[in-house]
């Protein structure tokens, strides 16, 4: 298919794909109280109040698309049966009240958030029969979900999946750290005051709870920007859910990679397969104690796939020669510095008529 | 400047964005801010020159802060604020603005340095362009010297051309390098992104989201003019990355779905790099390439740097719940192009590469065109075409109270449509045609995973996994045109008590296919390659893998984390090329809080990394046309060339590599409150140590006709040996309710040992002083031991 072809396919696709959205979504708002999930409360109409020209762009889409005001459908906000109240909660757990209503998940300005509906009791369950029996962990049916809590992992899950069950999320049944057993609370605290309600202050921290050999990696000298804070673990991997290996967010592993590596992306003219393949052939892309985040050492990782007569079979040792007269140490230019990369410098795939051994 | 410029912007993004926020809000209560601000500076000392201490980041001398922002009315209208490390290099600046419920939209700038290396050296003029120059006066000179006159005697007082030569050249070399340029070898990249975020419009989310990278800077590159001949250039980066994400997420009742379209399109500013060989002003053509160096070849060089390319993706993600069995069916098919067509560069720009010159090839061989001339190619530009799709089906399904399933169905395709070229030879780093034919070979590959997995719940505190995966790996243009690998997997999770949680699984899987090692090597007599090798990525293969983690709580306030990973890979079928990899990782992570006012943690990681490799060096002899007596192939190329006569396994020119690399990681801090609510106390450490080995061995044989290794191999103690440390303490004092006084100290380690470091120049030579042919810029690690002393203030509101 010709680059004009597949522009052309990849447009109307992509114009099939949005009707059939946007017909749904009609659908959807003609029966406005059947969200997917019953919970998610937004109990707002869009009544134009938006800021500049977001807010013309906002109304033109409703004008063709949804000629009326949506009221989406309310939750059970207004249900306050068995509900006490956050200040009674506050009055015994001070401590957990204010480690919440002070961060996102606190902010009741936001219809998404526990705090816009029955704020600890969202996540808690009711109380009045935990107060009424005179508290107590577990008693009058509170919930803890925390990572310490005996209370089963799906019960737990529920409490947060209740209103997290879509977007990076939609994938989680069935996914690895479903699978694993996860809760939700092993890598969540409403009460941490960490960012996205982080268990610990950073992604790496986070997942190095677990992933023990992964934080150990981070740490050496040949190294993506993970702890310079510059890329975090979810730039690559999503821990609720994806369909490729590792909760890769790509559709493959080296689709993830040219997303910062583009130039590496090609396709080439001479093209270096298992590069092509995938990228960890010779890439470890936690860190690694040589440069480059490579397996191992050139030449020898080059060595484990050519063995071609003359110099790439040949053994590169930290060997004694002579030149007739005396002895002395010489490390060939096919070790030394960046060995075989010394010469064979487009190893990612080369477009030169002449680099068929990426020489150019 | 760059900061004026920052601020500027900055200011003016918030001001811009805050007004229509604050016009709107006036029909409403006012608005309410609340945010810090942090400004403090630093005192550094020590060898900041190295490009390990700020390879991602910057540590500056003097002021620098961040501020975070927030304001929100209530109306719902918010607008958030967030700046890290202003004025640095490492800057960050994101804000967001929308209205709850109902949209957002965020702007991010983010600057990333990497630094390759600082104050190295080059010869070069033009650094970060495409046009790498020397002066005439050197190329000359080194020109001059290295066709010195035969018959001159060398350092020993015999004849000696060669050696003779290098040593003058080794010597005028030298003295240019100790003038030479210093520049740092670093690039920026500088990332823009806009991202808007609907989610008023009933069951459907709308994200639009559009990102701008520019990269820009040098890197260390290699630019050798043949064999025994490395020199390293600044390679120019000056990219645009331009990517456009859209997508549409639905929900309502059983059904979820997303839609997603995705370009990116990359542009290199720089489409190639030229530069001047240091030991040639004019061209000339090498009569052997094997031999070609700086007396003979090319007076420049040139390299096609990373094409434009282009790549586009739909992708659309589909899933239904409340099916049987209490099931969810989710399914996602994707489609992607990659596509990249720049203009082909000549085999060459030696212009002494004419129609009748001499070839690399069979004496009296001559050269068909002019090479340089770029309307002698087959082809004048890449038109290369990949497309890759993805289906990926899987049904979890929750049959009863205590079993979980899951089947899965994934086929990922990578179809190269690029058309096949024949080219009628190639030029050999721009010294000498080569008559080889050769063909591009666009490889192709598929790969499908199917698979079920059970999770029985044995107790309500234990559950057992089982699962069986079959992958099967179809390629175009390999050794392996279909392999399998099945895979088993058994997992045990159990949390008997509240004090105790334990996860365990192993996994066994066997990979097998036919391999065939002509198939890289397709219209060729003599495969270049030793037939017994098996490319570990294609191979056969058994693995292994056992992870155990266990975490007792001894305590509400304590944590004990082991765990054990280790595997092993066998390729069981390889004579030759990667045979085994191992590892072995323990970890030991304790996290207490000692009393309230003391929460202590530290942690330990031994990994262990051993590959066994083997090889063998020989030469080729040609069944077609040689014979014993034929010259080049009796001698040592006649007992190694496995086609000929040592067809076997055994052969005194075998080696073997045994690479190793054992990893010791460990650190711990606490955090006091020492007075609380007025005086906090940090105090971090953190110790890795590398210590690699590379152990060789190889059968001596008794005829050094046969064997290519009579000297004993030496093997490498010191590879890549590396301890950082560092260790970080910062006490915060809070003067007032919303004002801390911070102050703090740093000191960071970097000690590496490795054989390249032993006795480092930038133009190696041998004992004897004979020139290596090595031109370097001193990119390699440098160690450095930097203390950084700093002190600030944070005033909240």
């Amino acid at each position: 298919m010709s680059g004009k072809k597949s522009g052309t396919a990849l447009m109307l696709s992509m114009v099939l794909g949005f009707l059939v959205v946007i017909a749904l979504n009609h659908a959807a708002w003609a029966a406005p109280n059947k969200d997917f999930s019953e919970s998610i409360v937004r109990a707002e109409t869009v009544d134009g109040q938006m800021a500049g020209f977001f807010k013309s762009m906002v109304s033109f889409f409703q004008s063709v698309f949804a000629p009326q005001s949506a009221v989406i459908a309310q939750g059970e906000a207004e249900n306050s049966s068995g509900y006490v109240g956050a200040e009674t909660c506050k009055t015994c757990h001070e401590d957990k009240y204010e480690s919440y209503i002070n961060q996102a998940m606190g902010n009741k300005l936001n219809p998404d958030t526990p705090a816009a509906q029955h704020e600890c009791e969202s996540c808690h369950g009711p109380g009045v029969a935990h107060v009424e029996a005179g508290g107590g962990r577990g008693v009058g049916g509170i919930i803890n979900p925390g990572v310490k809590s005996s209370l089963p992992v799906k019960e737990k899950n529920a409490v947060c999946l209740n209103c997290h069950s879509t977007g990076k999320r939609a994938l989680w049944h069935g996914s690895m750290h479903q699978s694993k057993g996860l809760s939700c609370t092993n890598c969540h605290s409403t009460h941490s005051g960490n960012p996205k309600n982080l268990a610990k202050p950073t992604q790496p921290e986070t997942c190095g709870q677990c992933h023990k050999q992964i934080k150990a990696q981070i740490q050496k000298q040949s190294h993506h920007p993970i702890k310079e804070g510059k890329v975090n673990c979810s730039d690559c991997h999503n821990p609720h859910g994806t369909v490729t290996e590792k909760l890769i967010t790509a559709n493959s592993i080296n689709e993830k990679c040219y997303e910062c590596h583009t130039e590496k992306r090609g396709p080439f003219l001479w093209e270096h397969p298992p590069a092509t393949e995938n990228c960890l052939t010779c890439h470890t892309p936690h860190g690694s104690s040589q440069n480059k985040l490579l397996v191992s050492k050139p030449p020898f990782l080059c060595q484990s796939c050519h063995s071609n007569s003359r110099h790439p079979g040949s053994l590169y040792g930290l060997n004694t020669t002579t030149d007739g007269s005396s002895e002395y140490v010489v490390l060939s230019s096919r070790i030394y510095y960046r060995a075989c990369l010394n010469c064979h410098a487009q190893f990612h795939g080369s477009n030169h008529p002449s680099g068929k051994s990426f020489l150019r | 400047m760059k900061n004026v410029k920052l601020l500027a912007a900055l200011t003016l993004v918030f001001v811009l964005l805050l007004v229509p926020g604050w016009s709107f809000a006036q029909d409403e209560e006012e608005g309410t801010v609340t945010g810090s601000v942090s400004i403090g500076a630093k005192a550094v000392s020590g060898d900041r020159e190295s490009q390990k201490f700020q390879e991602y980041r910057e540590i500056p001398r003097g002021v620098s802060g961040d501020v975070e922002l927030q304001y929100q009315t209530n109306d719902k209208f918010f607008i958030e604020l967030d700046a890290k490390n202003i004025s640095q290099d490492d800057q960050k600046l994101n804000v967001k603005t929308g209205k709850y419920g109902q949209y957002s939209l965020e702007f991010v700038y983010d600057q990333i340095p990497h630094r390759f290396a600082l104050d190295a050296k080059t010869l070069f003029n033009g650094g970060g362009t495409g046009n790498l120059i020397l002066s005439d006066l050197v190329q000359t000179e080194l020109q001059n010297t290295s066709t010195d006159a035969v018959g001159d005697l060398d350092a020993n007082g015999t004849a000696n051309q060669t050696a003779d030569r290098n040593i003058a050249a080794a010597n005028r070399i030298k003295d240019l390098m100790n003038a030479a340029n210093v520049t740092d070898l670093q690039l920026f990249r500088k990332k823009t992104a806009l991202k808007l975020n609907v989610t008023s419009f009933g069951s459907v989310d709308w994200t639009l989201e559009w990102n701008n990278e520019k990269r820009k800077g040098t890197r260390p590159i290699a630019a050798s003019f043949g064999f025994g001949n490395t020199i390293e250039i600044p390679e120019p980066i000056d990219y645009d990355t331009n990517q456009l994400k859209l997508g549409a997420e639905f929900a309502k009742n059983s059904l979820y779905l997303n839609v997603g379209a995705y370009v990116s399109v990359f542009k290199n500013n720089v489409d190639t790099v030229t530069w001047d060989n240091p030991f040639r002003i004019t061209d000339s053509t090498a009569a052997n390439a094997y031999s070609a160096s700086y007396a003979s070849g090319a007076s420049k060089g040139l390299h096609d740097l990373y094409p434009d390319n282009k790549y586009s993706n739909l992708s659309l993600t589909g899933s239904l719940m409340n099916m049987p069995m209490n099931g969810r069916l989710s399914l996602t098919a994707a489609w992607g192009w990659m596509e990249q067509d720049d203009p082909f560069v000549a085999y060459t720009t030696n212009t002494a590469i004419t129609t009748g010159a001499v070839t690399g090839g069979t004496a009296g061989e001559t050269v068909p065109f002019n090479a340089f001339d770029k309307a002698n190619l087959p082809k004048s530009n890449a038109d290369a075409k990949v497309g890759t799709s993805l289906l990926n089906l899987s049904y979890a399904a929750h049959p009863s109270e205590n079993l979980n399933l899951k089947a899965r169905y994934r086929v990922y395709k990578y179809e190269n449509k690029t058309a096949q070229i024949a080219f009628p030879g190639y030029t050999r780093a721009d010294g000498v045609w080569e008559p080889v034919a050769e063909e591009t070979l666009p490889s192709s590959y598929k790969k499908t995973t199917a698979g079920l997995d059970f999770d029985l719940a044995v107790s309500k505190a234990t559950s057992l996994g089982f699962g069986y995966t079959l992958d099967t790996m179809q390629r175009t243009h390999r050794e392996v045109s279909k392999s399998n690998e099945k895979i088993y997997n058994i997992s045990l999770l159990t949390k008997p008590a509240d004090w105790l949680d334990i996860k365990t699984s192993y996994e066994n899987s066997n990979r097998t296919g036919d391999y065939d090692y002509t198939v890289p090597f397709e219209g060729t007599v003599v495969t270049a390659q030793l037939p017994f090798l098996r490319k570990y990525d294609e191979a056969n293969r058994k693995r292994n893998r056992l992870q155990f983690m266990t975490t007792l709580y001894p305590s509400e306030s304590f944590a004990l984390t082991g765990m054990v990973i280790v595997g092993k890979d066998d390729f069981m079928d390889s004579p030759f090329g990667l045979l085994e990899d191992k590892h072995s990782i323990y970890s030991l992570d304790a996290d207490v809080a000692v009393t309230e006012k003391v929460d202590f943690y530290a942690f330990y990681t031994r990994e262990n990394y051993k590959s066994l490799q083997k090889s063998r060096q020989w030469n080729p002899c040609n069944p077609a046309t040689d014979t014993a007596t034929t010259v080049g192939c009796t001698g040592a190329n006649e007992g190694s060339d496995p086609y000929y006569v040592a067809t076997g396994y055994d052969s005194p020119s075998n080696w073997t590599s045994e690479n190793e690399d054992i990893v010791d990681t460990f650190g711990g801090g606490f955090k006091v409150a020492v007075k609380p609510e007025k005086v906090d106390f940090d105090l971090n450490y953190a110790y890795s140590k590398s210590d690699g080995q590379i152990n060789l061995a190889s059968p001596l044989g008794a005829n050094t006709n046969v064997d290519s290794n009579m000297v004993t191999p030496v093997s490498f103690s010191d590879v890549d040996d590396i301890t950082t440390q560092t260790l970080k303490a910062k006490v915060n004092y809070t003067l007032k309710k919303n004002v801390s006084l911070i102050l703090g100290y740093m000191w960071e380690n970097f000690d590496v040992k490795d054989y390249n470091l032993v006795g480092f120049t930038t133009t190696p030579v041998s004992a004897t002083g004979a020139y290596q042919g090595t031109l370097l810029m001193d990119s390699l690690l440098k160690n450095y031991d930097v203390h950084v002393v700093s002190a600030g203030i944070s005033v909240k509101f």
